[in-house]
């Protein structure tokens, strides 16, 4: 070999070795100096936190009919890194998404200023994010992907809107049911982490960790929305008819405290809750409070008779309807003479009962409006319960011993009189009104079941008994409420016929608040129900609980009793009965 | 010379060679069988997360018919069904009620004989 050919051989294998050398730098440079920045930067683009969505939990009535259910539905997003036409994206999915073409293009066109990812469009059908998959195959364009999201339906619309409530854009409760039960409801988001290829589909063999979603729990409510369509139907024509500012009704199992129906008006459509204003969300049975007027009449004559301070058949002087105490003078509506206890609450007379709270004396009378729940949350699981307003003793004017008796100078819940109301009727038992009756996980495991609770025994079952005694009076052609009656059933009850209290002072004049709540059957109560009507629009003198609300109370019991197919205790009245019918009638008759 | 022809022979070294095949061979497979098994791990990859998606997809569309079904069978959907198609049902009037009181006396409640047909014969 000559030296030529030695050196030139020597120089290639410095050469190699050279360049070898480079690339091995540049390899340890890759691997070992920039590992960690390269790593990172390899994570970001491949390998991804993928949310996988909890379902939110059912609501259904007592009869697992469903009042709040999902929907699924799909976002579209696009991701930037697979895009590289953006404008025939653009073009391929407009049509679906219903927009024009250049406002996707320039979406597409602000991916990578702060994120690579953009939301195109929420709340896409599923049909229509097919359609759009569709689209892209045939047109070989990528970028564009789905999130799996769902949307809040309410099937029935207004019906029962206060108490179920809506959620937010977040899936978070806003009121009702859906906010108080918003733990159970939501259920947790899993995820998984993992990793893509370039084209953004996901490498299996290289996931990650994963944590699978836990979806919500269903809610059962005590609702049942068989009654609940016949207290809204009902309240919707009576709103039709009084045109009243506001009404409410609620039916209640007394023995449980379960409440099966609860409506108010104005109301509003929880599927569309943008739509309405704040005075249609409220639910009025808890976040309203009214002065209750006669029917708080009820808590008086129970509290004497329990202290055994008089019997049902001592008599008080009424004064013929016209009593000075403190300076001013309280009235009755018609003027009477010497009625017996079971008379004062049969006629309603707040001479009457304003004599036998002055027997009564402040502090017990405070007792037992508080003892019946007055002034205090009842705890039920409805969010925005009020406590109403009840002022101790040491506050009270000189007048109020007269005038709280008759419910003026106190402020209730709706929901505080018909837990009242239902004490009475269940033997002097306050129970804890309740709405929800269990929670279930989303195989059917009872998560959570709530049983009827007693908070106090108020009275004693046999001055309960003698206070049904007048209330049943009240529904008779000698008491306030005949027009409350409902053929075939002996309806116990209490009307209420309240002036309506002027923010700036005083009371408006011709203005009241009327209701009317009872029990059915009187002997054997299977449901309390009350309905209120807020400034109803009637023939003058005739804007009364017992001519307002009573009717629409009997109409509803009606309903409710043939619903829950209650067997009449009395004769029924034969009504209008058509040919064909009266001959079915007939031949009825001779059989038997 | 028989010496020296004897050093220079080159024979084949079989067992050599063998080991070399054999090792040569075992690292060509083992090599192989990583590739093969690693394909074959992204294909069962690729049919997972395929089955994957399309039980998600039927899990959503179920849901989606169910909640549908759900709303056609709501009860206001129906009640105003029943409005637009004027069926003209009303409902039976209270007295128009006949109720059959349940016998309460305990007759009925024995075994009884239905028929003696063959019993007394």
């Amino acid at each position: 070999m000559s030296w030529n050919a030695q050196a030139r051989a020597v120089t290639v294998c410095f050469g190699l070795v050279g360049l070898f050398s480079v690339y091995s730098v540049r390899l340890i440079d890759l691997q070992v100096v920039e590992h960690e920045k390269y790593t990172a930067l390899a994570a970001e683009k491949h390998n991804h936190k993928q949310i996988i969505y909890a379902r939110r939990g059912i609501i259904r009535d007592a009869h697992d009919e469903a009042l709040a259910e999902n929907v699924p539905v799909k976002t579209v997003v696009a991701d930037a890194s697979h895009i590289r036409d953006r404008m025939a994206v653009a073009t391929a999915i407009a049509n679906q998404l219903e927009m024009d073409p250049r406002d996707i293009a320039d979406k597409l066109n602000q991916i990578g200023k702060g994120s690579k990812h953009i939301v195109l469009k929420a709340e896409i059908p599923e049909q229509t994010a097919e359609k759009i998959r569709e689209s892209l195959r045939v047109a070989n364009l990528r970028g564009i992907y789905f999130d799996q999201d769902f949307v809040r339906v309410y099937p029935n619309g207004q019906m029962l809107s206060q108490v179920i409530g809506f959620i937010d854009h977040e899936h978070k409760g806003i009121m009702g049911i859906e906010r108080t039960m918003q733990d159970f409801l939501q259920g947790v988001d899993g995820f998984r982490y993992i990793e893509t290829d370039r084209t953004g589909k996901e490498l299996v063999p290289y996931r990650g960790q994963e944590n699978p979603a836990k979806d919500g729990c269903n809610v059962k409510l005590t609702i049942d929305l068989g009654l609940q369509n016949i207290l809204e139907t009902e309240l919707d024509a009576a709103c039709a008819e009084f045109k009243p500012k506001d009404a409410t009704a609620i039916i209640m199992r007394p023995q449980t405290g379960e409440i099966l129906a609860m409506a108010s008006r104005p109301t509003f459509d929880p599927n569309k809750p943008g739509d309405a204003v704040p005075d249609q969300q409220k639910n009025r049975s808890v976040v309203d409070m009214i002065e209750p007027g006669s029917t708080f009449k009820i808590v008086t004559t129970s509290a004497v008779l329990e202290e055994k301070l008089v019997t049902p058949d001592t008599t008080v002087y009424c004064e013929n309807g016209h009593f000075q105490y403190a300076g001013r003078v309280l009235r009755d509506a018609h003027p009477m003479g010497v009625l017996t206890v079971h008379q004062v609450l049969m006629k309603s007379s707040n001479i009457g009962v304003a004599k036998l709270a002055l027997q009564l004396g402040e502090t017990k009378l405070y007792e037992y409006i508080r003892r019946y729940g007055f002034g205090q949350r009842t705890g039920i699981a409805l969010s925005g319960e009020i406590t109403g307003l009840v002022n101790p003793p040491h506050r009270w004017s000189k007048l109020d011993i007269t005038r709280i008796p008759m419910g003026q100078s106190v402020a209730v819940t709706p929901l505080q009189i018909i837990s009242a109301m239902s004490s009475i009727a269940n033997g002097g038992k306050l129970m804890k009104p309740m709405i929800v009756s269990e929670v279930t996980d989303d195989t059917g495991r009872k998560i959570a079941a709530f049983a009827p609770e007693m908070v106090r025994q108020v009275i004693s079952t046999e001055t309960a008994r003698k206070i049904t005694s007048a209330l049943k009076d009240v529904v008779s052609k000698q008491g306030t409420a005949q027009k409350a009656a409902v053929p075939g059933f002996r309806v116990a009850g209490k009307t209420g016929t309240a002036q309506k209290v002027d923010p700036r002072g005083g009371y408006m004049s011709g203005r009241y608040v009327t209701s009317f709540v009872g029990f059915m059957p009187a002997d054997d109560p299977r449901f309390t129900l009350l309905v209120l009507l807020d400034d109803p629009t009637a023939k003058e003198g005739e804007v009364y609980g017992g001519t307002v609300a009573g009717p629409i109370f009997s109409r509803m019991a009606e309903k409710a009793a043939r619903y829950m197919d209650l067997k009449p205790t009395e004769e029924i009245p034969t009504q209008h009965v058509s040919f064909g019918q009266k001959k079915v009638a007939q031949s009825q008759s001779s059989r038997d | 010379m028989t010496r020296n022809r004897r050093n220079i022979t080159q024979s084949i070294k079989v067992a050599s060679i063998f080991k070399v095949v054999v090792s040569t061979s075992i690292l060509a497979t083992a090599g192989l069988s990583y590739v093969y098994l690693k394909n074959q791990l992204h294909q069962y990859g690729e049919i997972q997360r395929r089955l994957e998606y399309e039980l998600t997809e039927i899990r959503t569309a179920n849901e989606g018919v169910r909640a549908q079904i759900t709303q056609l069978s709501s009860r206001g959907i129906i009640e105003k069904k029943l409005a637009k198609n004027s069926l003209g049902l009303l409902p039976i009037a209270s007295d128009q009620i006949v109720r059959l009181n349940q016998r309460h006396d305990g007759a009925g409640d024995e075994l009884r004989v239905v028929s003696n047909r063959g019993f007394n014969q």
